[in-house]
């Protein structure tokens, strides 16, 4: 399938983020957004089983000045096993002006056994603009006892901070090389978390240090150009939920925002 | 017959060149601490399972990217390479670490080198990142010599500060890099003769490892 979602988000005159335009196509959908702590909560579905190889979508979302929107998606992204031997696609961009705020926020990334996948994420930010950004990645269907048994996945972000390159990621991993090792040495079913924050303060160390565990190996600090990383490795899916819930609280506050409600049981 | 360079690469390539590398782990201490890497056996497998691949993968095809323009004199997509290392380098400490070592090289360089392009980009505020004053040491060098050179100074480092995290002697850890380098050299014309389209590689614990160094309570290294 080759689908899209095309979404722009603006601000009315009385501060509410309205989507001044949207275009979706198979296999995404939108479900209707509501607004929660002064940000337009969307909720991103793919009402199919997931994502096959041949599948080719494109992402593109933009936050227009004074805009406040939370992207979400309310259940998994599973990508299954390729059967013509070539990857499922994505492309996804998010456009951040001065004076926004936008969060992507997905549900985690579940490849399957021989599953192969490109990504591709451009997060643009202006000065004065403001994104957290979250990726997910799962070992695969633990509980059916496929973990890290996809074929290939290939994840790429670049983050600009206005005209300049903040950050460049370039993964290719797979089990049969050993792009996985670092990642299993610690957990062998091991739940990677990132995140970026772009446009706010310092972030608060004591609070952030102290999601550590022996379930989660947590890593965070400044980029060049502003803005920081946060990495975390966790034992497994709960520990990774947790992680994730606390953290972006901490984050917000660290904004300081308000957490929008996704609207689901978290 | 003597090669002309070659006693420059043993002058720029020796332990004893002041760099300032003995003063980083890479992030390697946090992992030592962090029991991830416990004693020499395990030293190997780091350096042969994530310190090998992602040399090949990527600190090595951006030198040969970096090592051309170098020795055709582009200093200006030269500079694009240095700052693109920035965003690559996600760790603040791996970052600072890494423009030290290749602004104090590139210092100590010029005055073994008195060539004045190189003057001019170590004075032009480029980041000057390890990577980008090891291709302009080594431009006049085939670039089999250069990438070689930097794979040993970079498992070197890793090995040579091991001795001082863990029991790990000076034969034993000879002898884990002279592995190290007979895993790596057989790749190198490989990936000379067919450059590659696609860099990048995956390392979270060594990158979350670097992240949490700057903070640690007990440090040896600088980073």
């Amino acid at each position: 399938m080759r689908g899209h979602l095309h979404l722009t988000a603006s601000c009315y005159p009385a501060g509410q983020t309205y989507l001044r335009d949207q275009s979706f196509r198979a296999p995404l959908h939108l479900s209707k957004p509501h607004e929660d702590a002064g940000a337009l909560v969307v909720n991103i579905v793919n009402p199919t089983a997931g994502i096959f190889d041949g599948d080719a979508i494109e992402i593109n979302v933009a936050a227009e000045t004074g805009a406040s929107i939370v992207l979400t998606t309310p259940s998994a992204s599973r990508v299954y096993r390729s059967r013509s031997g070539g990857p499922a696609k994505v492309h996804q961009t998010f456009t951040v002006e001065a004076g926004a705020f936008l969060e992507f926020y997905p549900e985690p990334f579940i490849p399957q056994a021989g599953a192969r996948y490109q990504q591709k994420t451009e997060l643009r930010v202006a000065a004065e603009g403001q994104l957290l950004y979250f990726d997910w990645l799962s070992p695969g269907r633990v509980a059916s006892g496929e973990v890290f048994q996809y074929a290939e996945l290939l994840w790429d972000l670049d983050v600009w901070m206005g005209d300049k390159l903040a950050a460049r990621e370039r993964y290719r991993l797979s089990p049969e090389d050993h792009s996985l090792h670092s990642l299993r040495l610690m957990h062998p079913q091991a739940h990677y978390l990132s995140c970026f924050v772009l446009g706010g303060g310092d972030l608060p160390v004591a609070e952030l240090e102290a999601l550590n565990s022996p379930e989660v190996y947590l890593g965070h600090g400044p980029l060049s150009t502003g803005g920081f990383t946060v990495k975390v490795v966790c034992h497994d899916s709960l520990s990774a939920r947790r992680t994730l819930q606390e953290l972006r609280k901490i984050l917000y506050k660290s904004l300081s925002r308000q957490v929008p409600s996704l609207g689901r049981y978290m | 017959m003597l090669l002309e360079w070659l006693p420059w690469l043993l002058q720029v390539n020796d332990s004893q060149f002041p760099s300032g590398a003995y003063a980083h782990s890479m992030g390697l201490e946090e992992l030592v601490q962090r029991g991830a890497v416990k004693n020499p056996d395990q030293l190997e497998t780091f350096l042969q399972q994530q310190i090998i691949p992602g040399l090949l993968a990527f600190e090595l095809p951006f030198l040969e990217k970096a090592h051309a323009l170098a020795a055709s004199g582009d200093h200006e997509n030269l500079r694009l390479l240095d700052e693109e290392l920035d965003a690559w380098k996600l760790a603040a400490e791996l970052r600072q670490a890494s423009r030290q070592l290749g602004s104090r090289r590139l210092s100590l360089v010029q005055k073994l080198d008195p060539d004045p392009s190189l003057a001019a980009y170590g004075e032009s505020g480029a980041p000057c990142h390890h990577l980008i004053a090891c291709a302009l040491e080594l431009r006049h060098l085939p670039v089999a010599a250069a990438l070689c050179a930097f794979s040993l100074q970079s498992i070197s480092g890793y090995a040579i500060s091991s001795m001082k995290l863990m029991r790990l002697g000076q034969e034993r850890c000879q002898l884990i890099i002279r592995g190290a380098m007979i895993s790596l050299a057989p790749h190198l014309e490989g990936l000379i003769a067919t450059p590659a389209e696609r860099i990048g590689w995956f390392n979270p614990l060594l990158e979350i490892a670097s992240l949490r160094h700057a903070r640690a309570n007990e440090r040896l290294f600088i980073s």
